[in-house]
Order: C-alpha cells, then sequence, then structure tokens
C-alpha cells in the first residue's frame, strides 16, 4: 500500500549557539507535489531542509519516512533513503567536468577498477537529456554560466533516484527560459511520483508552480495551506504578521538638503538601473531578500566595486568613484556587511583598527604620537560606549556588537557626511542593536546623511525615514512617508508581488 | 588601563634570548668568540645580509615574499661595475644608477602583483631569473674589478679613530630610518595593516596597491644598496653574486618574528635574526667544526623559529 | 625613472632574444644535419657546470676555436649554478633526445650524473669528461662507462702548489678553504695539498661555498681564532679572492701567504701586486681541445686511455709575466 506522506517531520527544534533556529515546528511531504516553504531571511526554510537532508544532524523531533520512525545520521544515508538536496549555493567542482561532478565519489568503474568514462559519460548525458538540457556532459563547469550550474546541480539530484528533492531557492539564478525548462522538469518529477520541497521568495512564482504551502517565521510553523487557496497578499501577510515593538527609537529631525544622489547605476546582471537619494538629517533604508543587490549597489557607490553605467552626486556634485580612497575624501563612509572579514583586522589591537582610516588625529610633526593616538581613540570609544578593557584589546577578542562598535569608531574618526551602515546588527545581540541604532539616530542629528541596508524587515521600518526596496536589482519600490509602512507593502515590493517600475522609469527618462 | 601600552613583545624577545645563549654559550667554547674585534667582525659580514633583510622584511609585512633580491644584487651590481670601471663615470653617478634600477626592478614586481594580480612569489620568481640572466649577459662571465679608494671607503674603511667599520653605521642608520617609518609614520601602519587584513584596509580607503608596490620598491632599493656595499667590500662586482642569498634574507626575518603570513613582524627582530645566523656561522667557524653542520643548525633554527610562529598564532 | 625602465627593458628583451636565438641556433643546425643529404657535420654536445666566470668562458672560447679548426659544431650548454646538478641531467637527456653525435660533460656532481651518463650510452653516443671526473663506483653502480676523462690531474695540479709551499715556508699554521660537499674534484685539490705539507699545522678547515664574500666571511673568522695562521690554500679563485680582501682589511698583509686554483684575471692581478702567491693554471682552452679531439677520436673508433692528462702549472710572482705572454711554464 502507498503511504499517504513520503515524510512527516514534527516537534523539529535546532538550536544553534544562543539561537533557537527552530521551534518545533513541522512538515510534511507527498509523492507528486510541489510543497512550498516560505518565510522570511532567517525563517528556518534551510535550516529544517538541512535537518531533512542530513546535512545537520543535530535536531530534536520526529521523523517519520516511509511509515518509519527514523533517526538522520548523514548526508550519505539520507541519499540512500532518497532524499535529495539542491543547494543555494553551489557544490560543483570548477575544474571538473560536468559529467565528473555529477559522479563525483561514484564513479561507475571497469572490470579492472579503473573509471569507466564512456559509461559516466554516458549517464550523464542520459540524465542531461531526462531534462532537456543540451549542456555538453564534458564541459568544464567553470565554463558554464551560474543558470547552467544550477541545471547541472538538478541533473545530479536526480542521478541519485530520489523520492524527495529539495530544491533551495532554484531559480534565483537563472533566465526567464532556464525557469522555464526547470518547471517543466518539475512537472516531469511531479508525473514519476517523486516529492518536491521548493523553498523560494517570488511569490508569483509560488503561485505558479507550487501545490502547498507551508510558512515559517523567525524558527516557527505558522500555518500549511493549498496554494489554490490564498493569494499573494495573503501569503505576504502570513510571512510577515508580527507586531511592532516600539524598540526602534526614531529621532525627530527635519531632513536637510539632498548629500547622496545615484542615478541609474547598472552592473552587469546585479544592478539593473538603481537611482535614489540620501538625505542630511535622515535615515534611508533599504530592504530586500537576499541577492536583491544592495550590497552591491553600496560598494559601488563606495568605489569597491566597479559599475558599468551610472551618476553619483554628492552634495550636488557629479563625481567619479572609482576607489575606495576617492569615497573616503569625498565623506563617505561604508560599514560593511561582513565585518570580520572586511571591516576589521582581527589581529590587531582597537587602536590600530579605529585609527585606519584616519590617522591625522594621531600625527605630530615628528610622526605618529601613541599617546596622541590612544587619547582620540579613547575619546570616540567612550562616546559611543565600546566596552574593552583597554585599547590595546586585539580586536577579535570583542563581542560582535563591540566590534562593530569600534568599526563605527573607525568611521567616525574620518568625520564622514554620509555614512552606509550595511546590515548593522547582523549577528548582535539584542542589547547592542538597540545601542547601534541611537548611534545611528545621534548621527541623524548631527546632520549626517545615514544610508541603512536591513534585511530585517522590523529594524528596516521602525528604524528608516524612508524606504527603498529592491528586488532582483532593481528598486522595485520607494515609501516616502513613514505612516505608510506596513510590512506587507515593503515584502510585496521585496518579493516582485509589486513593483513601481523605478528603474524603467529612469531607464526611459 | 593604559597599562599594557608597552607591552611586552615576546616574538622579538624570544630571538633576543637565543642571540644572547648563543653568544654565552660560544664565548665558554671558545674564547677567541668574545673579542671586540671579533663581534665587529660578525657585524661587518652581517651587514650585506641585514641590509637586504630590511626590504624582504617590508614586503613579508604586506603578507607578500620577494626572492628576486639576490639576483638584483648581481645585476645592480654589475651595472654599477660597468658604469664605473669600464665607462669611466663618476662614483655617484654609478651607485645612483644601480640603486634606481634596484628599485625599479621592485617597482615592476610590484606593478606585476598589485595590478595584474600574480602571486607574490611568481612575479618575483620571474624577476629572480631576468635580474640573474641580465647579469649573466652583461658581465659575460668576468669580474669587474678596480675601484677608486673613495668608492671602497663604503666597504672597507673604518670610523676615524676607531676599528667600527663604516658600513656597520650605514646598516643601523638603515635600521633607525626604518624603525622610524615603520612605526611612527602612516606608511608603516598601512603595510602592517594590509598583512593583516588586505580587504579590510582597502575598504578603509587605503590606496592598497600603491603601498604594495611601495613595498616591493622597498625591498629592491635595499637590495640595490647591499649590492653597493658588497662590492665595495670586495672590490669586485661578479655576476654570481648574492646567489641564495634571498633564502638567507628571508630566513632572518622569519628567525627575527616576522610572520610570513603577513602582518606581524619588527624591524629590530630582523637585525636580531640576522646576527643570530652569522654568530652560528662565525662560532662553527671558530671551533672548526664541519662545515656540513652549520647548514643543519641553520634549518634546526629557522625550524624553532617558524615553529614559534606558528605556537603563537594558535595560542589566540 | 623612465630611464631605468628601459634600460631595465632592453636588457630583459636582450635576454629572451639571445635565449631564443640559442634555442633557435641549436634546433636550427639539428634540422641542417637531418636535411643535408651531404656531408654532415658532427655535431657534439658541450655540457658544463656554468658560464658565470672566466674559466667557463675561456674554455668556450678555446672549444669554438678548436671546433671551428677542425669543422665540428658544439654546442655549449650550462646551468645557472655550478651546483645545479638536476638542470645538468636535463641537458643531457635532451642532448640525447636531440641525438648529438657525441657529449663533452663537466659534471657537477661526481655521482648524480652516473645514470644520465647511462641513457647517453644506450643511446650509443660516446660520453667524454672535461675537468671534473666522476666518482668510478658510482658509474659502476649505474652500468654507465665514459670513455675518457680529459683534464688535469686535480691531485697532482693542486700538489705543484703545495710543493711550492713546502719548500719555501717553513712551519706553516694552515687553513684550508674547501669547496662544495661532494665534487671530486675539489676534494682531490685538497688533498692533493695537504699530502705535501705534512709538516704544516691545520689550523681550519672550512668551507666557503665556492663564492667570494663566504670565502671572506670564513677567512675574517678564521683569522680571528687563529691570528698566527700563514698559510691559505684555497680551492677555487673566487674563495681565494675573497680571503686576500680579508686578510688586507684584517691588517694581515704580507703575513699570509694565500695559495688558490685556477689562475683567473683576478689572480694573475694580485700575484702581481704580491697579495697571491701561487694560482693553479689548469688551461682550459687546451681542455677544450683536448675533449674534442678526443670526441674525434672515439668516433673514429680509436680507443683512448681512461685518463687523457693535460697541462697544469702553477704561475708565481716568477712566470707570472711568461704566462700572461701565453709562453710555456711550469
Amino acid at each position: 500500500m502507498e503511504q499517504e506522506y513520503i515524510v512527516q517531520m514534527e516537534d523539529i527544534t535546532v538550536r544553534f549557539p544562543g539561537v533557537l533556529a527552530l521551534d518545533k515546528v513541522r512538515f510534511d511531504a507527498k509523492p507528486g507535489e510541489v510543497h512550498v516553504l516560505l518565510g522570511e531571511n532567517g525563517a528556518g526554510k534551510s535550516t529544517i531542509m538541512k535537518v531533512l537532508a542530513g546535512v545537520n544532524t543535530n535536531y530534536e523531533g520526529r521523523i517519520i519516512y516511509k511509515g518509519e520512525e527514523i533517526t538522520v545520521r548523514s548526508v550519505e544515508e539520507q541519499r540512500a533513503r532518497g532524499v535529495s538536496i539542491i543547494f543555494q549555493e553551489m557544490n560543483l567542482l570548477k575544474n571538473l567536468t560536468v559529467a565528473e561532478n555529477m559522479f563525483l565519489g561514484r564513479q561507475p568503474v571497469t572490470k579492472t577498477g579503473s573509471v569507466d568514462w564512456k559509461a559516466m559519460n554516458r549517464q550523464a548525458r542520459e540524465l542531461l537529456d531526462s531534462i532537456d538540457s543540451n549542456i555538453s556532459e564534458k564541459a568544464m563547469v567553470s565554463t558554464l554560466s551560474v543558470g547552467q550550474m544550477q541545471m547541472v546541480e538538478i541533473a545530479k539530484a536526480l542521478s541519485f533516484k530520489c523520492d524527495i528533492i529539495i530544491m533551495d531557492e532554484p531559480t534565483s539564478a537563472l533566465t526567464e527560459k532556464e525557469v522555464a525548462a526547470l518547471f517543466r522538469i518539475i512537472d516531469k518529477l511531479k508525473k514519476e511520483g517523486v516529492a518536491i520541497v521548493y523553498i523560494s521568495h517570488r511569490l508569483e512564482e509560488i503561485a505558479k508552480v507550487g501545490d502547498r504551502l507551508t510558512v515559517f517565521r523567525d524558527g516557527k510553523y505558522i500555518d500549511t495551506v493549498n496554494v489554490a487557496d490564498v493569494t499573494i497578499d495573503q501569503m505576504v501577510a502570513m510571512m510577515v504578521g508580527r507586531e511592532m515593538t516600539d524598540y526602534y527609537p526614531k529621532a525627530d529631525v527635519e531632513p536637510g538638503e539632498t548629500l547622496l544622489e545615484v542615478r541609474d547605476i547598472r552592473r552587469g546582471n546585479v544592478l539593473k538601473g538603481v537611482s535614489f537619494h540620501a538625505r542630511a538629517g535622515e535615515i534611508t533604508g533599504f530592504y530586500g531578500l537576499m541577492g536583491a543587490g544592495r550590497t552591491e549597489l553600496m560598494r559601488v557607490i563606495f568605489g569597491a566595486d566597479p559599475c558599468d553605467s551610472g551618476e553619483i552626486l554628492v552634495k550636488g556634485k557629479p563625481v567619479q568613484i572609482h576607489s575606495c580612497q576617492k569615497a573616503k575624501s569625498l565623506g563617505l563612509a561604508l560599514l560593511t556587511e561582513d565585518r570580520k572579514s572586511q571591516g576589521l583586522i582581527l589581529n590587531f589591537d582597537l587602536n590600530q583598527n579605529i585609527s585606519l582610516a584616519n590617522m591625522d588625529p594621531a600625527m605630530t610633526a615628528f610622526g605618529f604620537s601613541p599617546a596622541k593616538e590612544t587619547k582620540n581613540n579613547q575619546r570616540l570609544a567612550d562616546s559611543i560606549n565600546v566596552k574593552t578593557p583597554s585599547l590595546a584589546q586585539k580586536a577579535k577578542n570583542l563581542s560582535g556588537g563591540n566590534q562593530q562598535k569600534v568599526v563605527i569608531c573607525k568611521w567616525l574618526n574620518t568625520d564622514s557626511d554620509i555614512i552606509i551602515f550595511d546590515e548593522p546588527t547582523r549577528g548582535i545581540d539584542v542589547g547592542a542593536k538597540a545601542e547601534i541604532y541611537k548611534i545611528m539616530n545621534s548621527l541623524k542629528e548631527r546632520g549626517k546623511a545615514v544610508v541603512m541596508v536591513s534585511s530585517e524587515l522590523a529594524e528596516c521600518i521602525g528604524v528608516s525615514d524612508r524606504i527603498y526596496v529592491m528586488h532582483e536589482g532593481e528598486m522595485t519600490g520607494v515609501i516616502d512617508d513613514p505612516k505608510d509602512f506596513t510590512e506587507e507593502l515593503v515584502v510585496g515590493y521585496a518579493t516582485g508581488a509589486k513593483n513601481m517600475n523605478l528603474s524603467k522609469g529612469a531607464e526611459a527618462g | 588601563m593604559k597599562l599594557k601600552e608597552r607591552k611586552i613583545d615576546f616574538s622579538n624577545m624570544s630571538a633576543l634570548i637565543v642571540l644572547i645563549v648563543l653568544c654565552i654559550g660560544l664565548s665558554i667554547a671558545e674564547p677567541a668568540f668574545y673579542s671586540i674585534g671579533n663581534l665587529i667582525n660578525i657585524l661587518q659580514q652581517v651587514t650585506v645580509y641585514a641590509v637586504l633583510a630590511l626590504g624582504v622584511n617590508v614586503v613579508i609585512f604586506t603578507g607578500g615574499i620577494d626572492i628576486s633580491v639576490g639576483s638584483i644584487v648581481a645585476f645592480t651590481g654589475i651595472v654599477m661595475g660597468k658604469l664605473i670601471v669600464e665607462c669611466g663615470l663618476p662614483d655617484p653617478v654609478g651607485i645612483l644608477a644601480a640603486l634606481l634600477i634596484g628599485a625599479a626592478c621592485g617597482t615592476f614586481s610590484g606593478v606585476m602583483i598589485a595590478k595584474f594580480k600574480l602571486q607574490p612569489m611568481i612575479a618575483t620568481l620571474a624577476m629572480m631569473s631576468m635580474a640573474r640572466g641580465a647579469a649573466y649577459t652583461l658581465a659575460d662571465g668576468q669580474t669587474i674589478t678596480g675601484y677608486s679608494d673613495g668608492f671602497r671607503w663604503i666597504g672597507v674603511a673604518n670610523i676615524p679613530g676607531t676599528r667600527i667599520p663604516v658600513q656597520i653605521v650605514f646598516m643601523l642608520l638603515l635600521y633607525v630610518l626604518f624603525y622610524y617609518v615603520m612605526k611612527y609614520r602612516k606608511f608603516g601602519r598601512f603595510i602592517y595593516s594590509i598583512g593583516g587584513n588586505e580587504e579590510a584596509t582597502r575598504l578603509s580607503g587605503i590606496d592598497v596597491d600603491k603601498y604594495k608596490i611601495l613595498a616591493y620598491t622597498i625591498s629592491g632599493l635595499c637590495a640595490a644598496i647591499a649590492s653597493v656595499i658588497l662590492v665595495a667590500k670586495l672590490n669586485s662586482a661578479q655576476s654570481t653574486a648574492g646567489l641564495d642569498y634571498e633564502m638567507d634574507a628571508i630566513a632572518s626575518c622569519v628567525i627575527g618574528g616576522t610572520s610570513l603570513l603577513g602582518g606581524y613582524g619588527s624591524v629590530w627582530g630582523t637585525l636580531v635574526g640576522a646576527i643570530i645566523m652569522f654568530v652560528i656561522r662565525n662560532g662553527l667557524n671558530l671551533l672548526n667544526v664541519s662545515s656540513n653542520l652549520q647548514k643543519l643548525v641553520l634549518g634546526v633554527v629557522i625550524l624553532l623559529a617558524v615553529l614559534a610562529d606558528s605556537l603563537r598564532n594558535r595560542k589566540k | 625613472m623612465f630611464t631605468c625602465k628601459k634600460i631595465l627593458a632592453i636588457l630583459l628583451a636582450a635576454v629572451s632574444v639571445l635565449s631564443l636565438t640559442a634555442c633557435g641556433g641549436g634546433s636550427g643546425s639539428g634540422s641542417d644535419s637531418s636535411s643535408g643529404g651531404g656531408e654532415s657535420k658532427t655535431q657534439i654536445a658541450y655540457i658544463v657546470k656554468a658560464k658565470s666566470d672566466a674559466f667557463w668562458t675561456s674554455m668556450e672560447d678555446g672549444a669554438m676555436a678548436y671546433a671551428k679548426e677542425v669543422g665540428v659544431q658544439v654546442d655549449f650548454q650550462a646551468p645557472e649554478k655550478e651546483t645545479d646538478v638536476e638542470k645538468q641531467v636535463q641537458f643531457m637527456e635532451n642532448a640525447v633526445i636531440k641525438g648529438y653525435d657525441a657529449i663533452i660533460l663537466s659534471a657537477a656532481d661526481s655521482n648524480a650524473l652516473a645514470p644520465a651518463i647511462k641513457k647517453a650510452n644506450d643511446a650509443n653516443i660516446p660520453v667524454i669528461l672535461v675537468n671534473d671526473t666522476m666518482d668510478q663506483g658510482a658509474l659502476d653502480a649505474a652500468g654507465a662507462h665514459v670513455e675518457t676523462y680529459v683534464g688535469i690531474d686535480q691531485y697532482e695540479a693542486a700538489s705543484l702548489a703545495g710543493a711550492y709551499a713546502a719548500a719555501n715556508i717553513s712551519d706553516g699554521q694552515i687553513c684550508y678553504l674547501e669547496g662544495v660537499p661532494g665534487v671530486k674534484a675539489l676534494d682531490d685539490r685538497l688533498s692533493g695539498f695537504q699530502d705535501q705539507c705534512p709538516n704544516f699545522t691545520t689550523v681550519a678547515s672550512q668551507t666557503a661555498r665556492c663564492d667570494r664574500n663566504e670565502g671572506f666571511n670564513v677567512m675574517q673568522n678564521v683569522l680571528s681564532s687563529n691570528p698566527n695562521v700563514n698559510v691559505v690554500w684555497a680551492v677555487n679563485a673566487e674563495m681565494g679572492q675573497g680571503a686576500i680582501q680579508a686578510i688586507e682589511q684584517g691588517g694581515f698583509s704580507g703575513k699570509v701567504q694565500v695559495f688558490d686554483f685556477d689562475a683567473a684575471p683576478d689572480d694573475i692581478k694580485a700575484i702581481k701586486d704580491g697579495t697571491l702567491t701561487g694560482s693553479v693554471a689548469q688551461y682550459p682552452d687546451l681542455q677544450a681541445k683536448a675533449a674534442i679531439q678526443a670526441c674525434l677520436d672515439v668516433l673514429d673508433g680509436k680507443s683512448l686511455d681512461a685518463h687523457t692528462k693535460t697541462k697544469a702549472a702553477l704561475v708565481t710572482a716568477d712566470n707570472v709575466e711568461d704566462y700572461e705572454a701565453g709562453k710555456e711554464i711550469g
């Protein structure tokens, strides 16, 4: 007798150090259906699928697979059971061929024990043909486009004769044509009775391809519904539906002149004509889902990456920014998303880190003075309450929140007018978060233009004075009045469900 | 709170302790070791290598490496010899030409590394071969001898009234200058920062490419200075000069506590490292120990130094 | 800055052009012999240890002159460093593949090249050693054989200097500057001198890696522990020159008699200046001539003695003028 469910996961709890990533959630999958898993960044979608695929075996809860209760112990075991996962990040080895990648570690061998290249290439060809792909099985992976790599991943997953295929944001890197091909494959798999777990942010896509829909929010299970029974707006409401708290301070400042204006920035496939402006005495928020192009935009503005075209005006004057030192000299500051690898020199002490962007306050006629440096840096550190026994402490010994404050000190030291915070509170505990918000507000009160990129919806709405929303390299919306800030509206723009066509407008103008 | 400002740098201390222990041990084993004359000899022998190491050290601080310096010693020496002895140009012109060419060789490597993103080992390996080849081609198997007394003054003269060779004074002045620049000028801070985290340094609005190129330029310049001293000391320029000297220079840095990963190390530590190597060679010469053993002992010292470096990194 | 870059560019270009022409010369002549159906020139690969000092350039000049005289083609090859054994092995293998008629080799290591010589034997290419001989045991172990060793007897040549020292200096305190470990010729030079001077006291015997600066440093070190040294035997000219500098700078001029090997141009000048007592000349041009002649003899089917001895002589202040003039000495 056939089981109704291939897998049922109940009361699954996953703890990461200091965080409850999943809190007694449930999820199931039936043969021949597409079950969509929906939620904001950090809702726990990838986490539960890593449990199911055996990537993360540190979980609590019950998993019933084909009617039997199982304990998930490894990827290999799950693969043998019929669970395949296609990861968001590519797991292909670039210097091997397509066929080699598909059969990595399980190459067919001849009687003498050497690799049977003919059989391997033939089998790879069959798999690629089964998904109507014309990629050569002998091509080096390094020569493929990202979309083609995604197709290879799918073919590789199919080679495992599976009952469940987990696709984690499979379309994020695909062109429209490739997406259509993927959907045809999904249809075919459904007919063969395979269960597909589909993780995506693209709501319109979900409406098209999904059968059932489960929503997670902040590591908690919200609901499971039939896709046909809900509208896109309802999906958004289920995704966000949380209550606002007032732990976001908002200083009341009249915005001043426009300090930064950006017009029609384009960069390959990543930025498709983005325009915005930021004013003095204002926090300009940027929301978007992962891969929306916000970080890339900020890096272009700061001269860290080149762009194809576009205009940048600082204080009304058009400028060319080809390097970070140029950006700094124009009064820009960028606090990078990844402070450990891009913001700090972890092995250096706080003094050295704080002085890095501007050593002038520590210089005398005879060169650099350690005493002067310490005095200046101590003043900065005290002003934003950096907690450290001494400025001679190494940066790596500080907590995430204090590390972020050190990076802030570094840029306060340059007295920049336009300060870009990229994910300023990622990985920081609640208390330190509130302090960072306070610092941003005090900068705003001092007449700085503050730009904040955030993936946390509540934070973005709570802290910003205006919000720009990006979706796949396009500016899909701008909300000028805090009164209009609703989570539904912001998420609608972020998922591409709503679009003010700002980028296209800029293109026409 | 500010007590820890003057922190004792353990890695330099360990090199210094090794040096002191070595000196005490050798003094006991061979009384001739502990004479002013011999100690001056050691410093004189170390000069060329210490000057080379000074430049290489700056490159290593940035997280790079320069293995072309030995060849640049030969190349600049031959060019200088040709200009002074064969073309009859004034000494200062020859010296200036050597310094410029040394710096240009370094700049060339630096540009390849910073702008064309070649790996430092590869770029300087190419420079090593090119400079050596140029030296062989120019010299055509001949040694170039016959320099004026004024020129040889650099390599052989003592400070009037003392037994201290002027080349030691040159070397110490260079070390003082580098110590000052590395510790008290922005340049030094940026060089260390690049080695500590190049991307973070770039994103702090610092022209990383410029400073990386400068580091290799300085390395090439130091090689040329070392070459001038060497030619003056030996009264001859040969195309075979400086073979394998880059390894001694790198070893000096490492023994002195400089991390090959970049971002860490000191100027004085390198001098101590270079002196340790020559104290060992000198001591084994004095004791007339089999020459094969010298390499073995040096290898052990280098190993211990690198081991200390890796243990330090693991502890923190 | 611009001129430097220009000089650099010119030099670099020159180097690459030279290396190109070197390769081109080799391969071009190779095709000559295969396509030219008529009288093809005898081709000899001449592999030496380095081209970087006067000894080797003098040998090259001698080889080229004699090659022209007897109408053979000689390709002269050398690694960068005298100690680069690996490179020599590669040269040997390439020469075998290219199919030279004979190979002349000056071995950088008295053991390591035996297998490479075996490969030449297998290809029926005769190998003649010049200047540096091989260890017979190593040759036997590899099953390799060489037609003859052309060169001076290193031991005998060194004993010329040793005998001179023993006859002219009584009560010697001697310092030996050894060469690179593992090279038989340098070891023979050491013992050749030593055996002539049994009455001298050996106060130091140290390597200076055949490098001038090292020779300086080691001499300086030895003088500080043994200020009474009065004889120095350096097994090559570079170390000898370094020692002379150290003696001068240490204020020991006139107290120490230095002997070295090679009679390089620097040595001749030093002998005239009185800073070098004697230097053993080994006439590299004559060696080259004899080696090429040996090749021709072997190819004609003659059998040769194991050692084709060439001339060596001690150059001192008494005969330096004659030596320079190209007259017979010793």
